[in-house]
Formats: C-alpha cells, structure tokens, sequence
C-alpha cells in the first residue's frame, strides 16, 4: 500500500502528518508483533562490560553469544541476569 | 578449537551488559537468581568480559520499517550503492562515517539529502540522512556527514600547518594535542585523521597506536585501518610525505570491519512511498492512523474504538500464521 491510498482510506490530506503517524504506526506494530527482524553482530572487547544497543531497534528479541556453552563457535541465547554482580565494571562505559 | 565460555546479560538505559563467568576465580561467587549468595570455592564469579571475541554478541531485534532495503549494486564505474566504512567520529555533533583512503564523492548515489542505510554497525545501523560529504583528500573531515545527532562528547584537535613525513611522523604538532588525547593510547583507543591531500588521500583514515612526544606525533608502530575490495585490513602505516597542511584529528571508534551501508536509499518522505507491510497489517496501519485524528480532535471514545480495532487485527494476523488444533493439556501435577 502506498502513503497516497492510506491517506485516501483515512480521509487525510495532509501528508507530513500523515507519514508521521505512518511512522508511529510501523513502530507500534513491530512492537507488538515482529514483522521485520534482522540480527547485529558486535564485538566482544576484553574488560568492556556496556555495549550500545543498535539504533534502530525496537525490541529486543534475542541475545546470543558465540562459544555459550559450547566450544565449537556456534552462538548461543544467554540468560539475562537477575539482580547485580557483585563485582562492577571498572571504567564504567 | 574456541574455549566453551559462560556469559550473561542485562540491559541498562540503552545499553547492554555482558558478564562472563571466570571459572577460575574463587571467591565471591553468585546465581543468575541471587547475586547475593555466595557459591562454593570453584563456582567462580560474574565479571567484565574475560577475553575479547569478534563479533561475539548477536542481537536479534524488530526494527520499525521506513525504508525499502536497494539490492547490492556493484558495478566498474561509480554507480555502486553499497559500500564499506570502517569508523565513525563525530563533527559539529554530528555522526560522520569515514572509510579509510576511500574517495566516497566519486559514487553518484551518495548525495546531499538523499538517505543511506547502514548495516553491520554496533550502533548505527538503519536510515541516515547525508548533510555532507567530502573528498578524502585535503577535506576538514573526508566522510559521510549524516544529520542524525549524537548526544556525546569526543576529543577533536586540529593545527593548521603540520607536516606528514615518509617516517610516518606527524611533525610541528602543536602540543595542545596531549589535553585532548593520550599520548600513548589503549587498545581500543582510535584516531581518524584529515586534511592530507597527498596522492588522493592516502594519509587520511583510522589509525590506532600512535604516541605523542614533543610536537610529533608518532604512528610509525601504529596500525592503519585500510579497506580494500570492500574488506578492512590493519596494516602498518605508510605516508606519503605532504608538507604545511592543516590537519583535523577525531576521535573515532571503530566498526568491527564488516560495517556498510548503502546509498540512495528509498525511504517513507511522500504520497508515492511504498509502505513495507503485509496487505492486512497495511489495513490495521490504517485503524492506527484514523485513531490518532480522532485523539488529535480529542474524542477519546473513538480513539479507543479504532485503538483496538487495530490491535484486533494484529493478533488475527498472528494467530492466522499459527496452522491447526491448539491444546493444553494438564500437567503431571495435576488435580485429576
């Protein structure tokens, strides 16, 4: 469907507005029932605790780890963690 | 063969926070469930990850889509639309990409204003808008200049005439260099350099490994992050030599090698875009959109009308990929 036809089903002629709620809308539906998925990949860095989460990201669906319990390289889910380790991060960043 | 490892995670702000498990630590051990309670000698403990490992983290996410994904186009002329970065700095607080030595101005689809999507990036990855972009060779920054903002303080240094010499020195450095970088850097510490317009811009790119000393800068036991066929590459630095020039200096991270993006993107910006959904999500777009008019005019009842109108069709779509009888059956436990 193109932004002209939705804008005609809506009844709406005014196109700035309309492309933003079109925006809101593509968010709101992957937030509650994934359409498009991709996967990031990023580096672990030795002692580097925080890793920013991809820009255009709107809910997480999985996070995997290569060698997790395995040695063969294949990724795998981790858990997420409840409560804090005992030990903090260094630097902090 | 890859040493089996432990790792966890939580999320904080919009970071992530990756934990690995050091067997071999003794003391202090916790669960998953309760940091608190400290295990047995040889449990080990929850720290920072332990080794680095490329492309070690995967994230699988949802991603909102407001653009359409362009085939790969690569071609023998200058009409290609995917290409390789490997940094980015920020100028003016701006994000910037920078691909080493690499003459981006010469592909016709990269434009002012036109949009390009990233891929493979730690951060960065979905639709940009270009500001600017510069020839490698003698610009202020050499990259992609992109109109996202990034809310976030780097080092920037720049001299109005140094010289570039062929024992890759940086010479009549002004010192003020050392208050914005270190003088002898980390491991994971990066530095994107322009201003050279030495044989189209070979002097330009991201480096690692340098030392500062007096008023030179020293990158002869640094690396050079170059790219070639599309691929990053360290190799060790080679300069050719360009005298009385200005350099621009940023601080810079770099991506883990594979990062690209692709130009002339088409992206949601008028009448004639092609809005990437199913045909009947595309009908529940248009519940979404008719009840946020009704909540614009504040007739609320409509609104929550069209609202779950909306959310009825999206949870049809779902079950309508689910095929055949569900049950639920009782448990082992169970009161018969």
């Amino acid at each position: 469907m193109k932004v002209q036809e939705l804008m005609e089903r809506v009844g709406m002629n005014e196109t700035g507005r309309a492309i933003a709620y079109i925006k809101d809308g593509l968010e709101e539906i992957n937030v509650i029932a994934e359409t498009h998925i991709t996967t990031a990949r990023i580096d672990i860095i030795k002692d580097q605790r925080y890793y920013n989460l991809p820009n255009n990201m709107v809910k997480a669906i999985d996070i995997r780890c290569k060698n997790h319990h395995n040695s063969k390289d294949e990724y795998r889910s981790i858990p997420r963690m409840v409560g804090n380790p005992i030990i903090e991060d260094a630097d902090g960043v | 063969m890859a040493a089996l490892k432990e790792y966890a995670y939580q999320i904080r702000g919009n970071q992530l926070s990756v934990i690995e498990r050091d067997a071999a630590s003794v003391q202090d051990g916790q669960t998953l469930t309760a940091p608190s309670i400290d295990l047995p000698t040889g449990a080990g403990t929850w720290k920072s990850p332990l080794t680095a490992v490329a492309n070690g983290i995967e994230i699988e996410y949802a991603y909102s889509p407001i653009y359409s994904t362009p085939s790969k186009k690569i071609d023998s002329g200058n009409a290609d639309n995917y290409h390789t970065y490997n940094g980015w700095f920020i100028v003016d607080g701006y994000l910037t990409l920078g691909a080493t030595a690499t003459v981006l101005t010469t592909y016709s689809s990269i434009a002012v204003d036109s949009y390009i999507l990233i891929e493979n990036s730690e951060r960065w990855n979905g639709l940009h808008k270009v500001k600017a972009i510069q020839s490698i060779a003698g610009g202020s920054h050499g990259g992609v200049q992109t109109y996202t903002k990034v809310n976030q303080s780097t080092a920037y240094f720049t001299d109005d005439a140094v010289s570039w010499d062929a024992n890759e020195d940086l010479t009549s450095v002004d010192t003020s260099f050392s208050e914005a970088f270190n003088a002898s850097p980390g491991d994971n510490e990066y530095i994107w350099i322009a201003g050279s317009d030495d044989s189209a811009g070979v002097n330009n790119g991201l480096y690692s490994g340098w030392s500062f000393s007096g008023t030179t800068l020293d990158l002869s036991d640094g690396t050079k992050y170059a790219i070639s066929s599309g691929e990053e590459s360290a190799t060790i630095v080679s300069w050719g030599a360009d005298g009385a020039q200005a350099v621009y200096i940023y601080e810079a991270f770099r991506e883990n090698g594979s990062a690209k993006f692709y130009s002339g993107v088409t992206a949601l910006v008028d009448e004639s875009s092609e809005i990437d959904l199913p045909n009947y999500l595309a009908k529940a777009l248009v519940l979404y959109v008719k009840a946020k008019m009704f909540e614009d005019i504040q007739d609320i009842q409509s609104k929550e009308y069209f609202m779950k109108e909306f959310r009825k069709m999206i949870e049809t779509h779902e079950s309508g990929k689910i095929w055949g009888s569900r049950r639920i059956m009782a448990g082992p436990g169970a009161i018969r």
